[in-house]
Protein backbone atom coordinates (compact mmCIF):
# COMPACT_ATOMS: atom_id res chain seq x y z
CA UNK A 1 0.00 0.00 0.00
CA UNK A 2 1.50 3.24 -1.14
CA UNK A 3 0.05 6.56 -1.64
CA UNK A 4 3.58 8.16 -2.25
CA UNK A 5 1.90 9.98 -5.65
CA UNK A 6 -1.47 9.74 -5.47
CA UNK A 7 -3.61 13.10 -4.98
CA UNK A 8 -7.13 12.47 -4.77
CA UNK A 9 -9.05 15.96 -4.58
CA UNK A 10 -11.52 14.93 -1.72
CA UNK A 11 -14.50 17.08 -2.34
CA UNK A 12 -16.67 16.26 0.56
CA UNK A 13 -13.77 16.23 2.80
CA UNK A 14 -13.10 20.27 1.76
CA UNK A 15 -16.71 21.19 1.85
CA UNK A 16 -17.09 19.55 5.53
CA UNK A 17 -13.95 20.88 7.05
CA UNK A 18 -14.32 24.00 5.37
CA UNK A 19 -18.00 24.77 6.65
CA UNK A 20 -16.80 23.32 9.96
CA UNK A 21 -14.44 26.64 10.04
CA UNK A 22 -17.40 28.81 9.26
CA UNK A 23 -18.92 27.32 12.34
CA UNK A 24 -16.39 27.05 14.35
CA UNK A 25 -15.64 31.32 14.40
CA UNK A 26 -19.43 31.48 13.86
CA UNK A 27 -19.46 35.19 15.12
CA UNK A 28 -16.50 36.37 13.12
CA UNK A 29 -18.28 34.79 9.88
CA UNK A 30 -20.88 36.22 10.42
CA UNK A 31 -19.55 39.85 11.02
CA UNK A 32 -17.12 39.37 7.65
CA UNK A 33 -20.52 38.44 5.80
CA UNK A 34 -22.48 41.41 6.98
CA UNK A 35 -19.62 43.97 5.72
CA UNK A 36 -18.86 41.93 2.89
CA UNK A 37 -22.99 42.25 2.06
CA UNK A 38 -23.32 46.06 2.81
CA UNK A 39 -20.16 46.30 0.61
CA UNK A 40 -21.66 44.39 -2.26
CA UNK A 41 -24.44 46.45 -1.95
CA UNK A 42 -23.34 49.61 -2.03
CA UNK A 43 -21.42 48.46 -5.15
CA UNK A 44 -24.51 47.60 -6.82
CA UNK A 45 -26.34 50.33 -6.53
CA UNK A 46 -24.50 52.84 -7.90
CA UNK A 47 -23.48 50.26 -10.70
CA UNK A 48 -27.23 49.93 -11.54
CA UNK A 49 -27.88 53.45 -11.55
CA UNK A 50 -24.83 53.86 -13.79
CA UNK A 51 -26.75 50.73 -15.88
CA UNK A 52 -29.79 52.53 -15.81
CA UNK A 53 -28.52 56.40 -16.83
CA UNK A 54 -27.02 54.66 -19.64
CA UNK A 55 -30.15 53.26 -20.81
CA UNK A 56 -31.67 56.10 -20.40
CA UNK A 57 -29.18 58.04 -22.29
CA UNK A 58 -29.43 55.62 -24.85
CA UNK A 59 -33.22 55.93 -25.35
CA UNK A 60 -33.26 59.93 -24.97
CA UNK A 61 -30.66 59.87 -28.08
CA UNK A 62 -31.96 58.27 -30.39
CA UNK A 63 -35.10 60.66 -30.19
CA UNK A 64 -35.43 62.30 -33.50
CA UNK A 65 -37.77 65.27 -32.31
CA UNK A 66 -36.78 68.68 -32.04
CA UNK A 67 -38.97 71.32 -30.24
CA UNK A 68 -38.66 74.94 -31.70
CA UNK A 69 -39.86 77.96 -29.97
CA UNK A 70 -41.05 80.72 -31.53
CA UNK A 71 -40.50 84.13 -30.16
CA UNK A 72 -42.88 85.67 -28.40
CA UNK A 73 -42.46 89.38 -30.68
CA UNK A 74 -44.03 87.12 -33.91
CA UNK A 75 -47.69 87.47 -34.81
CA UNK A 76 -49.12 83.73 -35.39
CA UNK A 77 -49.21 84.57 -39.04
CA UNK A 78 -45.72 85.42 -38.87
CA UNK A 79 -45.04 82.54 -36.91
CA UNK A 80 -46.90 80.47 -39.26
CA UNK A 81 -44.84 81.72 -41.92
CA UNK A 82 -41.28 80.31 -40.16
CA UNK A 83 -42.55 76.82 -41.23
CA UNK A 84 -41.07 77.50 -44.94
CA UNK A 85 -37.65 78.46 -43.41
CA UNK A 86 -37.98 75.72 -40.89
CA UNK A 87 -38.38 73.14 -43.52
CA UNK A 88 -35.11 74.50 -45.48
CA UNK A 89 -33.04 73.45 -43.19
CA UNK A 90 -31.01 70.39 -43.99
CA UNK A 91 -31.88 66.87 -42.35
CA UNK A 92 -35.31 68.40 -41.58
CA UNK A 93 -37.54 65.57 -42.42
CA UNK A 94 -40.98 67.10 -40.93
CA UNK A 95 -42.35 70.38 -39.26
CA UNK A 96 -45.27 70.72 -37.39
CA UNK A 97 -46.73 73.56 -35.92
CA UNK A 98 -48.28 73.49 -32.75
CA UNK A 99 -50.05 76.92 -31.04
CA UNK A 100 -49.18 77.71 -27.74
CA UNK A 101 -53.05 77.27 -26.64
CA UNK A 102 -52.85 73.69 -27.91
CA UNK A 103 -49.15 73.57 -26.28
CA UNK A 104 -51.01 74.75 -22.87
CA UNK A 105 -53.59 71.95 -22.94
CA UNK A 106 -50.92 69.42 -23.16
CA UNK A 107 -49.18 70.75 -20.80
CA UNK A 108 -52.10 70.30 -18.43
CA UNK A 109 -52.91 66.95 -19.56
CA UNK A 110 -49.28 66.04 -18.50
CA UNK A 111 -50.33 67.77 -14.99
CA UNK A 112 -53.44 65.73 -14.65
CA UNK A 113 -54.85 66.10 -11.21
CA UNK A 114 -52.56 68.96 -10.74
CA UNK A 115 -54.06 70.68 -13.83
CA UNK A 116 -56.41 72.78 -11.44
CA UNK A 117 -53.08 74.67 -10.58
CA UNK A 118 -52.21 76.13 -13.63
CA UNK A 119 -56.13 76.69 -15.04
CA UNK A 120 -55.58 80.05 -13.83
CA UNK A 121 -53.19 80.86 -16.22
CA UNK A 122 -55.33 80.31 -19.56
CA UNK A 123 -55.94 83.44 -20.12
CA UNK A 124 -52.64 84.67 -19.15
CA UNK A 125 -50.52 81.50 -21.53
CA UNK A 126 -47.40 81.79 -20.63
CA UNK A 127 -46.30 79.11 -23.20
CA UNK A 128 -45.20 79.60 -26.73
CA UNK A 129 -45.93 78.67 -30.27
CA UNK A 130 -43.44 75.75 -31.04
CA UNK A 131 -42.94 73.88 -34.03
CA UNK A 132 -42.13 69.89 -33.67
CA UNK A 133 -39.22 69.46 -36.34
CA UNK A 134 -38.26 65.53 -37.25
CA UNK A 135 -34.89 64.91 -38.44
CA UNK A 136 -34.12 62.52 -40.78
CA UNK A 137 -30.52 61.27 -39.59
CA UNK A 138 -29.68 61.69 -35.49
CA UNK A 139 -26.27 61.98 -35.70
CA UNK A 140 -26.93 65.47 -37.56
CA UNK A 141 -28.78 66.28 -34.24
CA UNK A 142 -26.12 69.19 -33.83
CA UNK A 143 -25.70 70.71 -36.83
CA UNK A 144 -29.56 70.52 -37.86
CA UNK A 145 -30.02 72.30 -33.82
CA UNK A 146 -27.42 75.17 -35.34
CA UNK A 147 -29.11 75.50 -38.43
CA UNK A 148 -32.88 76.40 -36.76
CA UNK A 149 -31.40 78.49 -34.26
CA UNK A 150 -29.83 80.30 -37.31
CA UNK A 151 -33.50 81.17 -38.48
CA UNK A 152 -34.56 84.92 -37.63
CA UNK A 153 -38.04 84.54 -35.54
CA UNK A 154 -36.55 80.89 -33.24
CA UNK A 155 -35.71 81.74 -29.67
CA UNK A 156 -34.73 78.51 -28.49
CA UNK A 157 -34.51 74.90 -28.92
CA UNK A 158 -34.95 71.92 -27.24
CA UNK A 159 -34.41 67.81 -27.91
CA UNK A 160 -34.00 64.95 -25.93
CA UNK A 161 -30.62 64.88 -27.22
CA UNK A 162 -29.40 67.93 -24.90
CA UNK A 163 -31.28 66.12 -22.19
CA UNK A 164 -29.31 63.13 -23.18
CA UNK A 165 -25.91 65.28 -23.15
CA UNK A 166 -26.61 66.91 -19.49
CA UNK A 167 -27.21 63.08 -18.18
CA UNK A 168 -24.20 62.17 -19.85
CA UNK A 169 -22.14 64.11 -17.51
CA UNK A 170 -23.75 62.72 -14.55
CA UNK A 171 -23.21 59.21 -15.74
CA UNK A 172 -19.15 59.59 -15.99
CA UNK A 173 -19.58 61.36 -12.20
CA UNK A 174 -21.41 58.00 -11.48
CA UNK A 175 -19.30 55.93 -13.28
CA UNK A 176 -16.43 57.28 -11.60
CA UNK A 177 -18.04 56.71 -8.20
CA UNK A 178 -18.60 53.30 -9.34
CA UNK A 179 -15.23 52.75 -10.21
CA UNK A 180 -13.50 53.64 -6.75
CA UNK A 181 -16.39 52.25 -4.77
CA UNK A 182 -15.34 48.91 -6.93
CA UNK A 183 -12.29 49.02 -5.85
CA UNK A 184 -11.74 50.60 -2.38
CA UNK A 185 -14.48 48.32 -1.29
CA UNK A 186 -13.76 45.36 -3.10
CA UNK A 187 -10.10 45.75 -1.21
CA UNK A 188 -12.11 46.09 2.02
CA UNK A 189 -13.90 42.98 1.55
CA UNK A 190 -11.22 40.69 0.35
CA UNK A 191 -8.83 41.93 3.40
CA UNK A 192 -12.06 40.80 5.79
CA UNK A 193 -12.05 37.13 4.50
CA UNK A 194 -8.29 37.28 4.60
CA UNK A 195 -8.57 38.24 8.12
CA UNK A 196 -11.20 35.52 8.98
CA UNK A 197 -9.37 33.12 6.86
CA UNK A 198 -6.16 34.01 9.26
CA UNK A 199 -8.24 33.11 12.75
CA UNK A 200 -9.20 29.82 11.15
CA UNK A 201 -5.66 29.09 9.87
CA UNK A 202 -4.61 29.91 12.84
CA UNK A 203 -6.85 27.55 15.41
CA UNK A 204 -5.53 25.06 13.63
CA UNK A 205 -2.38 25.63 13.29
CA UNK A 206 -1.17 22.20 14.52
CA UNK A 207 -3.37 20.63 12.30
CA UNK A 208 -1.33 21.97 9.33
CA UNK A 209 2.02 21.78 10.88
CA UNK A 210 1.34 17.83 11.32
CA UNK A 211 -0.59 17.71 7.58
CA UNK A 212 2.84 19.49 6.46
CA UNK A 213 4.69 16.94 8.13
CA UNK A 214 3.05 13.90 6.60
CA UNK A 215 3.49 14.98 3.09
CA UNK A 216 0.71 16.87 2.30
CA UNK A 217 0.51 18.76 -0.42
CA UNK A 218 -0.29 22.49 -0.06
CA UNK A 219 -3.18 22.41 -2.56
CA UNK A 220 -4.80 19.79 -0.09
CA UNK A 221 -4.03 21.92 3.01
CA UNK A 222 -5.65 24.87 1.51
CA UNK A 223 -8.48 23.58 -0.11
CA UNK A 224 -11.08 23.75 2.75
CA UNK A 225 -9.64 27.28 3.53
CA UNK A 226 -10.69 28.36 0.10
CA UNK A 227 -14.08 26.44 0.84
CA UNK A 228 -14.61 28.42 3.73
CA UNK A 229 -13.60 31.99 2.35
CA UNK A 230 -15.91 31.09 -0.87
CA UNK A 231 -18.57 30.21 1.25
CA UNK A 232 -18.77 33.39 3.51
CA UNK A 233 -18.39 35.53 -0.31
CA UNK A 234 -21.33 33.46 -2.02
CA UNK A 235 -23.08 34.09 1.49
CA UNK A 236 -22.61 37.48 1.32
CA UNK A 237 -23.41 37.65 -2.48
CA UNK A 238 -27.17 36.28 -1.77
CA UNK A 239 -27.69 38.53 0.79
CA UNK A 240 -26.75 41.83 -0.91
CA UNK A 241 -28.57 40.50 -4.04
CA UNK A 242 -31.97 40.16 -1.92
CA UNK A 243 -31.10 43.81 0.45
CA UNK A 244 -30.31 45.24 -3.13
CA UNK A 245 -33.85 43.75 -4.43
CA UNK A 246 -35.54 46.23 -1.90
CA UNK A 247 -33.45 48.79 -1.78
CA UNK A 248 -33.80 49.59 -5.80
CA UNK A 249 -37.28 49.35 -5.27
CA UNK A 250 -37.32 51.86 -2.78
CA UNK A 251 -34.71 54.17 -4.98
CA UNK A 252 -36.01 54.20 -8.37
CA UNK A 253 -39.44 54.98 -7.02
CA UNK A 254 -37.83 57.78 -4.83
CA UNK A 255 -36.18 59.05 -8.14
CA UNK A 256 -39.10 58.82 -10.85
CA UNK A 257 -41.10 60.70 -8.28
CA UNK A 258 -39.13 63.68 -7.11
CA UNK A 259 -37.20 64.13 -10.59
CA UNK A 260 -40.58 63.64 -12.74
CA UNK A 261 -38.89 62.22 -16.04
CA UNK A 262 -36.48 59.95 -14.87
CA UNK A 263 -37.21 56.47 -15.68
CA UNK A 264 -35.61 53.21 -14.50
CA UNK A 265 -35.75 49.82 -15.33
CA UNK A 266 -37.84 47.00 -13.23
CA UNK A 267 -35.61 45.01 -11.12
CA UNK A 268 -37.60 42.16 -12.71
CA UNK A 269 -35.70 42.93 -16.35
CA UNK A 270 -32.48 42.86 -14.47
CA UNK A 271 -32.30 40.39 -12.27
CA UNK A 272 -31.17 37.03 -13.97
CA UNK A 273 -28.07 38.83 -15.28
CA UNK A 274 -27.35 40.49 -11.80
CA UNK A 275 -27.67 37.57 -9.59
CA UNK A 276 -25.12 35.41 -11.38
CA UNK A 277 -23.22 38.75 -11.38
CA UNK A 278 -22.79 39.29 -7.77
CA UNK A 279 -22.33 35.43 -6.73
CA UNK A 280 -19.13 35.35 -9.13
CA UNK A 281 -17.83 38.46 -7.69
CA UNK A 282 -18.62 37.30 -4.30
CA UNK A 283 -16.87 34.16 -4.79
CA UNK A 284 -14.11 35.72 -6.75
CA UNK A 285 -13.39 38.02 -3.46
CA UNK A 286 -13.97 34.95 -1.11
CA UNK A 287 -11.35 33.07 -3.24
CA UNK A 288 -9.09 35.99 -3.23
CA UNK A 289 -9.24 36.42 0.30
CA UNK A 290 -8.39 33.21 1.36
CA UNK A 291 -5.55 32.73 -1.23
CA UNK A 292 -4.27 35.41 0.02
CA UNK A 293 -3.92 34.41 3.41
CA UNK A 294 -2.84 30.71 2.49
CA UNK A 295 0.12 31.71 1.22
CA UNK A 296 1.14 33.82 3.82
CA UNK A 297 0.69 31.26 5.74
CA UNK A 298 1.53 28.06 4.06
CA UNK A 299 4.67 30.35 2.80
CA UNK A 300 4.17 29.07 -0.24
CA UNK B 1 18.21 4.61 1.96
CA UNK B 2 19.77 7.85 3.90
CA UNK B 3 23.33 8.81 3.14
CA UNK B 4 24.87 12.28 4.31
CA UNK B 5 27.92 13.26 2.74
CA UNK B 6 30.60 15.97 3.82
CA UNK B 7 27.41 17.81 4.92
CA UNK B 8 28.28 21.30 6.33
CA UNK B 9 25.34 23.43 8.01
CA UNK B 10 26.12 27.32 8.82
CA UNK B 11 22.99 29.57 10.21
CA UNK B 12 24.88 32.38 10.22
CA UNK B 13 29.00 33.37 10.54
CA UNK B 14 28.70 32.67 13.92
CA UNK B 15 26.47 29.50 14.52
CA UNK B 16 28.01 26.26 12.79
CA UNK B 17 25.44 23.18 13.07
CA UNK B 18 27.41 20.66 11.34
CA UNK B 19 30.82 20.12 10.48
CA UNK B 20 31.83 17.75 7.63
CA UNK B 21 29.04 14.98 8.77
CA UNK B 22 28.79 11.85 6.26
CA UNK B 23 27.23 8.94 7.71
CA UNK B 24 24.52 6.33 5.70
CA UNK B 25 21.72 4.40 6.77
CA UNK B 26 20.55 1.42 4.60
CA UNK B 27 17.12 0.40 4.05
CA UNK B 28 16.09 -2.08 7.15
CA UNK B 29 18.62 -0.76 9.54
CA UNK B 30 17.64 0.23 12.99
CA UNK B 31 19.98 3.37 14.71
CA UNK B 32 20.41 5.49 17.57
CA UNK B 33 21.68 9.13 16.93
CA UNK B 34 23.14 10.15 20.32
CA UNK B 35 24.64 13.29 21.56
CA UNK B 36 24.32 16.12 23.70
CA UNK B 37 22.12 19.16 23.43
CA UNK B 38 22.71 21.67 20.88
CA UNK B 39 25.30 18.80 19.42
CA UNK B 40 23.44 19.01 16.07
CA UNK B 41 20.99 16.39 16.10
CA UNK B 42 18.18 18.65 15.19
CA UNK B 43 19.67 19.84 12.71
CA UNK B 44 20.21 16.78 11.54
CA UNK B 45 16.72 15.74 11.21
CA UNK B 46 15.67 19.02 10.01
CA UNK B 47 17.17 18.16 6.99
CA UNK B 48 16.26 14.60 6.27
CA UNK B 49 12.85 15.90 6.44
CA UNK B 50 13.69 19.04 3.70
CA UNK B 51 12.90 21.75 6.78
CA UNK B 52 16.57 23.28 6.05
CA UNK B 53 18.97 22.74 3.16
CA UNK B 54 22.65 22.00 3.41
CA UNK B 55 25.33 24.64 3.34
CA UNK B 56 27.49 22.43 1.67
CA UNK B 57 27.84 18.40 1.15
CA UNK B 58 24.91 16.17 -0.05
CA UNK B 59 22.09 14.76 1.59
CA UNK B 60 20.07 11.90 -0.12
CA UNK B 61 16.75 10.66 1.78
CA UNK B 62 15.24 7.47 0.04
CA UNK B 63 15.99 8.72 -3.55
CA UNK B 64 15.41 12.46 -2.92
CA UNK B 65 18.31 15.08 -2.71
CA UNK B 66 17.70 17.64 -0.34
CA UNK B 67 19.93 19.73 -1.58
CA UNK B 68 18.26 20.06 -4.66
CA UNK B 69 14.68 19.29 -4.44
CA UNK B 70 11.86 21.04 -5.68
CA UNK B 71 9.52 22.64 -3.34
CA UNK B 72 6.52 21.21 -4.96
CA UNK B 73 8.38 17.61 -3.92
CA UNK B 74 8.82 17.83 -0.68
CA UNK B 75 5.37 16.38 0.35
CA UNK B 76 6.75 13.64 -1.31
CA UNK B 77 9.58 12.93 0.27
CA UNK B 78 8.13 13.82 3.53
CA UNK B 79 5.22 10.76 2.94
CA UNK B 80 8.32 8.41 2.53
CA UNK B 81 8.71 9.54 6.43
CA UNK B 82 7.18 9.10 9.45
CA UNK B 83 8.13 10.81 12.14
CA UNK B 84 7.50 10.66 16.27
CA UNK B 85 8.21 13.51 18.29
CA UNK B 86 8.98 13.57 22.14
CA UNK B 87 5.82 15.46 23.44
CA UNK B 88 3.32 13.29 20.81
CA UNK B 89 1.87 16.26 18.43
CA UNK B 90 -1.89 14.88 18.48
CA UNK B 91 -4.77 17.02 17.57
CA UNK B 92 -6.64 17.36 20.97
CA UNK B 93 -10.31 17.28 19.61
CA UNK B 94 -9.57 14.11 17.59
CA UNK B 95 -10.24 10.95 18.26
CA UNK B 96 -7.92 8.14 18.02
CA UNK B 97 -9.01 6.61 15.10
CA UNK B 98 -9.46 10.11 13.36
CA UNK B 99 -5.81 11.25 14.78
CA UNK B 100 -4.26 8.68 12.64
CA UNK B 101 -6.79 8.57 10.05
CA UNK B 102 -6.33 11.95 8.92
CA UNK B 103 -2.82 11.93 8.06
CA UNK B 104 -4.11 9.06 5.50
CA UNK B 105 -6.79 11.58 4.13
CA UNK B 106 -4.24 14.24 4.16
CA UNK B 107 -2.09 12.10 1.24
CA UNK B 108 -5.27 11.32 -0.33
CA UNK B 109 -5.94 7.88 0.75
CA UNK B 110 -9.66 5.75 -0.21
CA UNK B 111 -12.04 5.77 2.10
CA UNK B 112 -12.32 1.97 1.83
CA UNK B 113 -8.14 1.66 2.48
CA UNK B 114 -8.17 3.79 5.29
CA UNK B 115 -10.71 2.22 6.88
CA UNK B 116 -8.79 -1.14 6.77
CA UNK B 117 -5.62 0.31 7.38
CA UNK B 118 -5.78 2.45 10.77
CA UNK B 119 -7.36 -0.92 12.86
CA UNK B 120 -4.56 -2.86 11.56
CA UNK B 121 -2.31 -0.49 12.88
CA UNK B 122 -3.73 0.66 15.90
CA UNK B 123 -3.70 -3.43 16.45
CA UNK B 124 -0.20 -3.06 15.83
CA UNK B 125 0.65 -0.32 18.01
CA UNK B 126 -1.38 -2.66 20.91
CA UNK B 127 -4.54 0.40 21.09
CA UNK B 128 -7.00 -1.43 18.84
CA UNK B 129 -9.58 -1.32 21.99
CA UNK B 130 -8.61 2.87 22.56
CA UNK B 131 -9.44 4.10 18.75
CA UNK B 132 -12.76 6.53 19.96
CA UNK B 133 -11.02 8.19 22.90
CA UNK B 134 -9.55 11.62 22.56
CA UNK B 135 -5.67 11.81 23.25
CA UNK B 136 -6.11 13.46 26.87
CA UNK B 137 -7.66 10.17 27.88
CA UNK B 138 -4.68 8.13 27.30
CA UNK B 139 -1.23 7.91 29.02
CA UNK B 140 1.62 9.53 28.20
CA UNK B 141 2.63 5.82 26.64
CA UNK B 142 -0.44 5.52 24.75
CA UNK B 143 -0.70 8.76 23.45
CA UNK B 144 3.29 8.30 22.07
CA UNK B 145 1.74 4.95 20.64
CA UNK B 146 -0.75 6.69 18.78
CA UNK B 147 1.90 8.99 17.74
CA UNK B 148 3.92 6.25 16.55
CA UNK B 149 0.38 4.50 14.63
CA UNK B 150 0.44 8.18 12.83
CA UNK B 151 3.85 8.02 11.78
CA UNK B 152 3.47 4.24 10.65
CA UNK B 153 0.59 4.28 8.57
CA UNK B 154 1.35 5.78 5.67
CA UNK B 155 3.65 2.71 5.37
CA UNK B 156 6.89 5.34 5.42
CA UNK B 157 10.12 3.69 4.42
CA UNK B 158 11.82 5.16 7.68
CA UNK B 159 10.45 5.86 11.00
CA UNK B 160 12.26 8.92 12.69
CA UNK B 161 11.81 9.14 16.53
CA UNK B 162 12.83 12.44 18.05
CA UNK B 163 12.96 12.05 21.88
CA UNK B 164 10.58 9.21 21.73
CA UNK B 165 10.66 8.45 25.21
CA UNK B 166 11.58 12.18 26.46
CA UNK B 167 8.10 12.05 28.54
CA UNK B 168 7.49 8.46 29.52
CA UNK B 169 8.90 6.51 32.57
CA UNK B 170 11.38 3.53 32.50
CA UNK B 171 8.85 0.71 31.77
CA UNK B 172 6.88 2.49 29.10
CA UNK B 173 10.01 3.33 27.19
CA UNK B 174 11.19 -0.22 27.40
CA UNK B 175 7.64 -0.88 25.60
CA UNK B 176 8.65 1.60 23.31
CA UNK B 177 11.45 0.55 22.04
CA UNK B 178 10.53 -2.77 21.79
CA UNK B 179 7.72 -1.50 19.73
CA UNK B 180 9.88 -0.06 17.53
CA UNK B 181 12.02 -3.02 17.05
CA UNK B 182 8.66 -4.68 16.01
CA UNK B 183 8.16 -2.37 13.55
CA UNK B 184 11.94 -2.18 12.36
CA UNK B 185 11.90 -5.81 12.01
CA UNK B 186 8.81 -5.61 9.83
CA UNK B 187 11.24 -4.21 7.31
CA UNK B 188 10.88 -0.21 8.02
CA UNK B 189 14.23 1.38 8.78
CA UNK B 190 14.13 3.26 12.19
CA UNK B 191 16.15 6.08 13.20
CA UNK B 192 15.94 7.08 17.01
CA UNK B 193 17.48 10.51 18.71
CA UNK B 194 18.03 10.05 22.34
CA UNK B 195 19.41 10.93 25.51
CA UNK B 196 18.62 7.23 27.17
CA UNK B 197 21.35 5.83 27.61
CA UNK B 198 20.06 2.44 29.63
CA UNK B 199 17.80 2.29 26.37
CA UNK B 200 20.70 2.46 23.85
CA UNK B 201 22.75 0.30 25.76
CA UNK B 202 20.14 -2.74 26.29
CA UNK B 203 19.14 -2.75 22.76
CA UNK B 204 22.88 -2.69 21.20
CA UNK B 205 22.03 -1.32 17.73
CA UNK B 206 24.23 0.64 15.86
CA UNK B 207 24.75 3.75 17.58
CA UNK B 208 25.95 7.52 15.59
CA UNK B 209 27.42 9.72 18.39
CA UNK B 210 27.61 13.79 17.41
CA UNK B 211 28.92 16.46 19.26
CA UNK B 212 29.86 19.86 18.21
CA UNK B 213 28.52 19.18 14.60
CA UNK B 214 30.41 16.39 13.72
CA UNK B 215 30.00 12.35 14.03
CA UNK B 216 32.71 11.26 17.17
CA UNK B 217 31.54 7.59 16.49
CA UNK B 218 29.63 5.39 14.79
CA UNK B 219 29.71 1.33 16.05
CA UNK B 220 27.24 -0.88 14.80
CA UNK B 221 25.79 -2.68 18.14
CA UNK B 222 28.14 -0.22 19.60
CA UNK B 223 27.25 1.47 22.95
CA UNK B 224 26.47 5.00 24.70
CA UNK B 225 29.81 6.55 25.10
CA UNK B 226 30.57 7.75 28.43
CA UNK B 227 32.02 10.73 27.61
CA UNK B 228 28.60 12.47 26.15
Amino acid sequence: MNFKSQFRPDIAYFLKEGLSGIRLHGLMSVAAVTVIAACLLIVSTFVLIAYNLDVQIDSLASQDEIAVFVDDALSRDEARALELSLKSVPNVAAVTFIPKEEAFDRYLEQLGEDAYIMEALRDDNPLRDEYRVIMKDVSLHDETVEGLKAIAGVAATNSDKELSDRLGHIKRIVNAISYVLVAMLGAVSVFIISNTVRLAMFARREEISIMKMVGATNGFISAPFVVEGMTLGLLAGLIAFFAEWVVYGYISERLVRTSGIFEMLGFVQFWKVLLPAMLVASAVIGVLGSVLTIRKFLRV
Amino acid sequence: MIELRHVYMVYDASTRALNDVSFRVDDGEFVFIVGPSGSGKSTILKLLAAELRPTEGSVSVNGFDIGTIRERDIPYLRRTIGVVYQDFRLIENKSVYDNVAFVMRAVGAPLRIIKKRVPYVLDLVGLQNRSRRLPKQLSGGEQQRVAIARALVNNPDVIIADEPTGNLDPVRSVELMELLEKINKMGTTVLVVTHERELVNQLEKRVIAIEHGEVISDRTGGYYLDEL
